[in-house]
């Protein structure tokens, strides 16, 4: 068995020989087969500098962490994947237990069960994830060494020297292993004829997190010594989390027709690691920080709440005439189980979120190809937040608090199918959401709502038409424009109008080769009235207008009997223009803002991406199988404007970058049911922005084989 | 907006071209190989007679028991028989495979109205029923996603767009296969009445952003999605938008508390080391969540700071 499985689930193995068993015996009298295959195999990995150091996360560890980069080559050896199970004669599977380990630190594993009645899902996840963030030499981290002080690298703050970045190992990354499972009992196929009940369902998981992430924040005056350049502070955070989920539900058939399902859940989240105080960092760089007084070095740096939340929906459906039907609700209440320092100072415990939903909807058909689908929604979200929290301590609440979000929607569709395959519809979609903002009384300063960035209420309008149809026998296309209405809007990113197209089109050609052809494409453009701001002797409008649009293509041909070719081609685009708003004061000074400039800056943004990825497979010969690749990705997000604001912008903030992946692979099948495999894999990240020593170029290449054995041909073989 | 004209018209023409040049040619033909309508008088004639001609269905010589009575779906087969002409037998409507699969169940509750259904997909076009894969799942060949799980790989074979945003460099690692589609979605159902406010499906797996918080930030509380965009982004941590745009489409920057006075000698493009003199320079320079670290939400900071 996987060595991770065996390491990290022996839950997985345990629970897997234990439904084997049953399995076995339950179906002692059907004929059931073993399957079994194996991939055994691994990856040598040659890393450009400096990524070649276990202490530097580069852009490709992001999503394929590579382990031990010192080694040389680095390397991974592992079982790469495995298929085992008891088969019917039909080729189904009473028990199968499948494996994947495509890299270090990547592994997942599913276990399903099914037998008449008794149906079971276990699956197991290991993945660890890593961030492109830097930290410099002497980073705070749990708990700083003596004479080093609590800064952050990025690009420009004066606190880090960049010479210091490329230090021991500051790596962020995330690690993530959990399991899951669900068992169902289907009564009646069991053998049991229960009225009413037609499945019962229980579930189960634990998945644990660990690992660091970064903290960065910004100490105010008060907080701080004399040095300008000591603001910027940043803590390589542990993390430490456990969840652990159990449910259950209940399917249910009422009345002939009629589908009823009842669920209940409780989640438990845990953060197991230690919370960092004010006190904390002015004890580990007391050159840089004030020494706090009283409760406020009991300030916790990004400290993350311990969680219980209990669940239940019901839904049902069914049909009555020419209709159907469906509705249903849900309830979650979220509970903080444990405090915050603070929190415990003052004595606080409310702090709850509960949210719940009903919805209804219904499918009539009217006859003669017409139908009138709609549906509707309410949603509301109540935060029960105690407010005495901020009062004692001159700790400014300066938003509004979101005591309540309510949230409708409606939705009415009425469609034709003049043909099978063909469709013609006219829709309208209605959503209203009300806010009921608390804006708390003034302690040292407070929002008030004419400078608040949130509005009470806001309301969208969407008619739409959308089709689709079979034309010339192999040419599908189908398509939807609308438009989109927000008499009032939330933020100042809503759009009062937009208007969208969506369009797709698939044609396939059978001679004189097989080939098929896709594309689709997207476009919304938009534009938001200003949401209005008003300062004492002034008032300042936040517009917005956006253009977005996308499309690809992609062309696959069977080029022979033996080959598959596929190329696309992909374009997005992200266009955005909005004015840049400076007050003189904080919008918490209310009606002291004397001065709202708006004008004349204006940000525009502009993002292109395009990719282009070309694939095939060949079989060479009846023994061996070619595959190759290549992928080239182009981003570039660049910021402009009129001034010199927008020009600092622009210069600071750009996106430029290259992905390029390319490989080939060949496997030999030896015989049947052994198959060796050997390929190669070029990955190279460019950034033509960022700057040394911050430079996330990363370039590696990748060389990796295994051997698959069928155990089940193997054997019939040595049989014959 | 400067730049509209120039950028806009590829697109929009390429798209709108296709469009009006599919809508002027339209034609109804008769549909081929998706017929689903029952074949007026038909009788059966069993599987035998069926196994007679396909030894193999689709390349697979085996059928699932529960799935090997070929009339059950595809009508009598009687005048296929005779003639052995492929319009004489229907193919499975999703109503047949339905009459089945949704009652006593609850994994098809909102179907009728889903995304999938209204597009016209049939349950054939990602399952085969012949084929004895994990749920009868088609499978897709595509040699740039080697790792992904097979689900994802049926979903991405359609959904081009996502599968290129599943290659930006913020993306959730769907490819590599630690994530499947089918973790936030479920191609069955209709997700315009899934349960809840919007932020409860992503709450399944990033508790320690959604607090509860003593100092919340309102789209938190509201909609990940107005910030970050879950398939793939060209800036990090999935923000639909690079900082400090993403930040200053809906804040206001003051000189009280972001003013100083920059020398940009690292700056890209400013290789002269030329004073940058604009008031907030400093502070546009970095990402806004360099200094307010806890965006997502705080106990301790109102400026979301820490």
């Amino acid at each position: 068995m996987h060595t991770c499985v065996i390491r990290h689930c022996p839950g997985v193995v345990l629970l897997a020989t234990i439904s084997l068993a049953g399995t076995a015996g339950a179906e002692g009298d059907l004929k059931l087969e073993s399957r079994a295959e194996a991939s055994l195999g691994g990856e040598l990995y040659f890393i450009d500098s400096p990524y070649d150091n276990d202490n530097l996360g580069g852009f490709w560890d992001q999503y394929r962490h590579t382990r031990k980069k010192n080694n040389r080559p680095a390397h991974f050896f592992d079982l790469l994947h495995f298929d085992l199970g008891l088969a019917r004669e039909d080729d189904t599977y009473a028990l199968r237990a499948e494996g994947w380990s495509p890299n270090r630190n990547n592994t997942r594993v599913e276990v399903e069960g099914n037998l008449a009645g008794f149906d079971l899902d276990l699956d197991y996840r290991n993945y660890r994830s890593e961030e492109l963030r830097y930290f410099p030499q002497g980073t705070f981290q749990d708990e700083a060494p003596p004479g080093f002080s609590p800064r952050y690298a990025t690009q420009y703050t004066p606190d880090a020297s960049l010479a210091e970045i490329l230090d021991s190992n500051q790596r962020l990354w995330m690690q993530r292993s959990g399991i899951r499972g669900e068992l169902r009992l289907r009564p009646e196929a069991m053998g049991f004829n229960l009225p009413l009940l037609d499945q019962i369902s229980l579930r189960s998981g634990y998945q644990r997190r660990k690992g660091y992430r970064q903290d960065s924040f910004l100490l105010d005056p008060r907080e701080r010594t004399f040095q300008d350049n000591q603001r910027f502070r940043g803590n390589r955070r542990r993390v430490d989390q456990q969840v652990t989920s159990v449910g259950g539900g209940l399917v249910l058939t009422p009345l002939d027709g009629v589908t009823t399902d009842f669920d209940v859940s409780f989640e438990s989240f845990r953060e197991r690691a230690d919370v960092v105080t004010f006190q904390d960092l002015a004890d580990a760089d007391p050159t840089a920080i004030r020494p706090p007084s009283g409760d406020t070095g009991l300030r916790a740096f990004n400290f993350v709440p311990d969680t219980d939340r209990l669940s239940a929906s019901m839904r049902v459906a069914g049909e009555i005439g020419a209709a159907q039907l469906q509705a249903g609700g849900f309830v979650t209440h979220l509970r903080q189980t444990n405090r915050a320092p603070l929190q415990q100072a003052l004595g606080l415990d409310k702090q709850e979120v509960t949210s719940w939903s009903a919805h209804a909807g219904f499918d009539l058909k009217l006859g003669k190809g017409l139908a009138l689908t709609g549906n509707t929604k309410f949603a509301e979200r109540r935060n029960d937040l105690d407010e005495s929290y901020f009062d004692p301590l001159d700790l400014p609440q300066i938003g509004p608090i979101l005591r309540r979000r309510s949230e409708l929607g409606l939705r009415l569709e009425l469609a034709q199918r003049p043909r099978p395959g063909a469709l013609l519809a006219a829709g309208y979609r209605y959503d209203w959401v009300d806010r009921k903002l608390r804006y708390p009384a003034a302690i040292c300063c407070v929002l008030d709502r004419p400078l608040a960035l949130v509005a009470d209420d806001n309301q969208v309008h969407n008619l739409y038409l959308r089709g689709r149809a079979r034309l010339l026998r192999r040419l599908q296309i189908s398509g939807e424009l609308g438009w989109e209405y927000q008499p009032e809007r939330a933020y100042a990113r809503d759009m009062t109008h937009s208007v969208y197209f969506e369009a797709r089109g698939a044609y396939t050609l059978p001679r004189p080769i097989p080939l098929s052809v896709s594309l689709q494409g997207s476009v919304r453009d938009g534009h938001g009235n200003g949401l209005v701001l008003t300062g004492e002797d002034t008032r300042a409008r936040k517009d917005l207008d956006q253009l977005q649009w996308s499309y690809n293509a992609t062309l696959t041909a069977v080029a022979t009997a033996h080959t598959t070719l596929s190329l696309s081609f992909v374009q997005q685009h992200d266009e955005q223009e909005t004015p840049y708003l400076r007050t003189d004061f904080p919008r918490t000074f209310g009606s002291d803002i004397t001065n709202l400039l708006p004008d004349p800056d204006r940000i525009h943004y502009d993002s292109h991406v395009e990719s282009l990825a070309l694939w095939g497979i060949q079989n060479l010969t009846d023994w061996l199988e070619m595959r190759s690749f290549a992928s080239f990705t182009w981003m570039q997000a660049k910021i402009g404007g009129d001034n010199a604001t927008a020009n600092a912008l622009e210069a600071a903030n750009e996106v430029d970058s290259r992905i390029l992946s390319t490989g080939i692979d060949f496997g030999f099948r030896a015989r049947d049911g052994l198959r060796f495999d050997v390929g190669y894999r070029f990955d190279q990240y460019l950034d033509h922005h960022s700057q040394a020593p911050i430079d996330p170029d990363d370039r590696r290449h990748t060389l990796h084989f295994g051997i698959t054995a069928n155990l089940d041909l193997l054997e019939r073989r040595a049989a014959n | 907006m400067r730049s509209r004209s120039r950028t806009f018209s590829p697109a929009i023409a390429l798209v709108l071209c296709g469009g009006v040049a599919a809508c002027v040619s339209l034609q109804w033909e008769p549909i081929g190989p998706r017929r689903t309508q029952p074949i007026a008088d038909v009788s059966r004639v069993g599987a035998e007679e069926c196994d007679s001609c396909h030894e193999d269905v689709e390349g697979h010589d085996k059928i699932a028991g529960y799935h090997a009575d070929c009339e059950a779906c595809h009508g009598g087969g009687s005048l296929h028989a005779r003639s052995e002409e492929p319009a004489e037998i229907r193919y499975p409507s999703n109503a047949d495979c339905l009459a089945c699969h949704a009652p006593s169940r609850n994994t098809h509750l909102s179907w009728g109205s889903g995304e999938h259904s209204r597009a016209g997909l049939l349950c054939s076009d990602c399952h085969d029923p012949h084929d004895p894969a994990k749920q009868h799942l088609r499978a897709s060949e595509n040699a740039l996603f080697a790792n992904i799980d097979a689900a994802s790989g049926l979903c991405v074979s359609c959904h081009e767009d996502v599968a290129a945003k599943l290659a930006f460099p913020s993306h959730h690692p769907v490819r590599e296969g630690a994530m499947s589609c089918l973790g936030c979605h479920d191609p069955h159902e209709d997700r315009r009445v899934s349960f809840g406010d919007r932020n409860q499906l992503c709450a399944r797996c990033h508790q320690d952003y959604v607090g509860p918080w003593a100092y919340e930030h309102e789209p938190v509380a509201e909609d990940c999605g107005l910030c970050h965009d879950p398939h793939g982004a060209v800036a990090d941590d999935l923000l639909a938008t690079i900082q400090p745009v993403l930040c200053l489409g809906c804040h206001t920057m003051n000189d009280f508390a972001h003013h100083g006075q920059f020398t940009a000698t690292g700056i890209p493009g400013n290789t002269q080391g030329s004073p940058i003199t604009t008031r907030e320079a400093r502070s546009l320079l970095d990402r806004c969540t360099d200094c307010h670290g806890a965006i997502h939400g705080s106990y301790t900071d109102a400026y979301l700071r820490h």
